[in-house]
């Protein structure tokens, strides 16, 4: 047993290589005093940690701007598709109407598409709502290009959600809308957390329509302004850049183990059966 | 409690037309079997009653009160389900007490009518529990308390015993029966399972096709089924159909089969003679002896512990009997088979119905 899943990680071991070597390299640098960054040979080791870099990049890059910006926009955005996108997928599970077909179809084809092709045409929509160089433009456009996704990602796992329940507590009283809140929603928690933390994830990683929409530093996301720093700059400051890049994925990985316990709860066991 | 009405019901998705003109009268404190294979219709009509399925034509009363477009919440009925259909993210009691919580009853009479259901049932030592830490009949007993709790009007049962063992089937089917004659709530059943019908039913409700074959109590309609389809669907093994032309003499009748037998039969089925017809006898009704009755060749032989079943050859046609007495048959043994006039039916083979 031991012997083989040794083999398997031995096997598995350059992808794991692949992987970590950015992390590997993005913490090094965020650590180190700037004198270190270009020593040759390159090393993995540094003289000190220096957390100072942390502080400096903070206040140069104007880092809790965008951190407050990102937060605005992934968070509201999330919501919003999740607001709109738990009716249309409990619809899209339940009921029977005409085009149903038709609408998951287009649903898998939006998911095919890429945001860049679609750029300019947002990008002229938002001039029109006057909404370009606000976070709301982002909020919207956000919300819209996650909803394809969370629609089908709610739609699949409301089906696997007995009918039956939703029954039961109609016979024992229960409206439509009691059933929903108090039976068919507790059960699908797992499923909405789940769909939620992909669409934060998108939302906060997205880089293309953050870049088109938003003109002043100042609505700056976290990936716009840590490219800033790299763009067009005759002086790269590296460890700035990898201490802002380090900031930025932490909450990711904060709210991703947070919520990955209800990614394994199988709540639907023992429903029926 | 109440009586049920179903008149001239009907039910189609679409164009395709599942039920046809159903007409049931079901009395105050009655417990009625609806039975027949899948598909039928049964549990389609159950729904139905509940208000899960909107009904197409025709009327549902229960007691007064015509509820065909009345939301299921207020039909003032309970209902277990195949699948129990019990909430996972609560426990036993969440599950049991849901309905009164529902209805804002004060914390007490909840708590006490919980506490009597689980009583009742045995489930005191697992209400604490959640339906998946919950053995199948443990389940089973769960959904009906919660709806035992609810004093409803009527009880639903959509094949409630079907998910549980052989075994935990026949325990429950006591229960449910020994719970009906203390609670005499009137009750509907639906099952494929023409034992679980014969041994629960006041009364019987066969279904095929979307269509009443008969409706009778157990006994009327396993002695006197209306058609091939009621005879061949109630009783294990089931009964023999033999067929053969109609033949009288004096005030005797008989079915004369192809090979010249003459089977003895009910003299007073309403066949011609010479018309053709399909005997049907039962299996336990027929007795073996070593001569003197309808001639026959042993060709498998099955004892079950309480009987023994024996598959014949006669006339060329396949039957089979059952017999109690301790006796040892060789495959390829003539036999010799009696059996009484009045327990043979006689059924048009064109129509199916009873003659």
């Amino acid at each position: 047993m031991l012997k083989k899943s040794l083999l398997f990680w031995l096997i598995l071991s350059p992808l794991v290589v692949v992987i970590l070597f950015p992390f590997g390299v993005m913490f090094v640098t965020a650590f180190r005093p700037r004198e270190e960054l270009f020593t040759y040979p390159p090393t993995w080791t540094f003289s000190e940690f220096r957390w100072a870099n942390f502080a400096e990049m903070w206040v140069k890059t104007n880092f809790g701007r965008a951190l407050l910006n990102s937060l605005y926009v992934s968070v509201l955005s999330t919501v919003l598709a999740m607001i709109l996108s738990i009716p249309a997928a409990y619809a899209l599970s339940r009921y029977r109407f005409p085009g149903k077909r038709a609408y998951r179809t287009f649903l898998l084809m939006t998911q095919m598409m890429s945001p860049i092709v679609l750029v300019l045409g947002l990008f002229r929509m938002m001039v029109t709502l006057g909404l370009v160089n606000t976070l709301n433009s982002l909020v919207l456009t956000y919300a819209a290009f996650n909803m394809a996704f969370t629609i089908w990602m709610l739609q699949s796992y409301f089906s696997t959600i007995p009918r039956d329940l939703e029954e039961a507590a109609w016979i024992d009283g229960a409206g439509h809308l009691t059933s929903l809140l108090r039976v068919f929603l507790p059960l699908a928690v797992p499923a909405m957390a789940v769909t939620a933390i992909f669409g934060f994830i998108n939302s906060w990683n997205e880089f293309v329509l953050a870049l088109t929409m938003i003109r002043s530093s100042d609505g700056f996301t976290l990936p716009v302004q840590i490219y800033s720093q790299v763009a067009g700059r005759y002086q790269i400051e590296w460890h700035h850049v990898m201490a802002a890049t380090m900031l930025a994925t932490l909450p990711v990985a904060i709210v991703f183990s947070w919520l990955q316990r209800f990614l394994i709860r199988g709540m639907a066991l023992g429903a029926v059966k | 409690m109440a009586s049920v009405t179903i008149s001239n019901v009907g039910k189609s998705f679409g164009t395709m037309s599942v039920l046809h003109n159903i007409n049931i009268d079901i009395e105050n404190h009655e417990f009625v079997v609806l039975v027949g294979p899948s598909g039928c219709g049964k549990s389609t009509l159950l729904r139905m009653i509940a208000g899960l399925e909107t009904v197409s034509s025709g009327e549902v009363r229960i007691g007064e009160r015509v509820v065909n477009n009345l939301p299921a919440r207020e039909r003032d009925i309970a209902m277990v389900f195949q699948n129990y259909a019990l909430y996972p993210h609560m426990t036993s009691y969440e599950n049991m007490s849901f309905s009164l919580r529902l209805r804002k009853r004060p914390q007490a009479e909840i708590d006490q009518k919980v506490r009597d259901a689980a009583s009742t049932l045995n489930l005191l030592p697992f209400l604490d529990r959640s339906p998946r830490q919950l053995s199948g009949g443990q389940r089973q007993r769960v959904a009906m308390g919660r709806a035992l709790v609810r004093d409803a009007q009527v009880f639903l049962y959509d094949e409630p015993l079907s998910n549980l063992d052989a075994k935990l089937r026949v325990v429950m089917r006591t229960e449910i029966k020994a719970l009906h004659q203390r609670l005499k709530t009137t009750s509907i059943y639906v099952t494929h399972d023409q034992i679980e019908a014969m041994t629960m039913a006041d009364r019987i409700v066969v279904m095929n096709g979307g269509r009443i074959e008969q409706i009778g109590s157990p006994l009327d309609l396993y002695d006197r089924p209306a058609n091939l389809f009621v005879a061949g669907f109630l009783g294990s093994p089931s009964m023999n159909f033999l067929k053969g032309q109609m033949r009288r003499s004096d005030r005797q009748a008989f079915v004369e089969t192809e090979g010249g037998m003459w089977l003895p039969v009910s003299p007073d089925a309403a066949a011609r003679e010479g018309q053709p017809v399909i005997c049907g006898i039962r299996p336990e009704h027929i007795a073996i002896s070593g001569d003197g009755g309808v001639p026959a060749t042993v060709e498998v032989v099955e004892p079950t512990g309480p009987n023994i079943e024996v598959f014949i050859s006669l006339a060329g046609q396949s039957a089979s009997a059952v017999i109690s007495e301790r006796r040892t048959f060789r495959p390829g043994e003539e036999i010799a088979l009696h059996w009484l006039p009045e327990h043979a039916s006689v059924f048009d083979p064109e129509t199916g119905q009873r003659l």
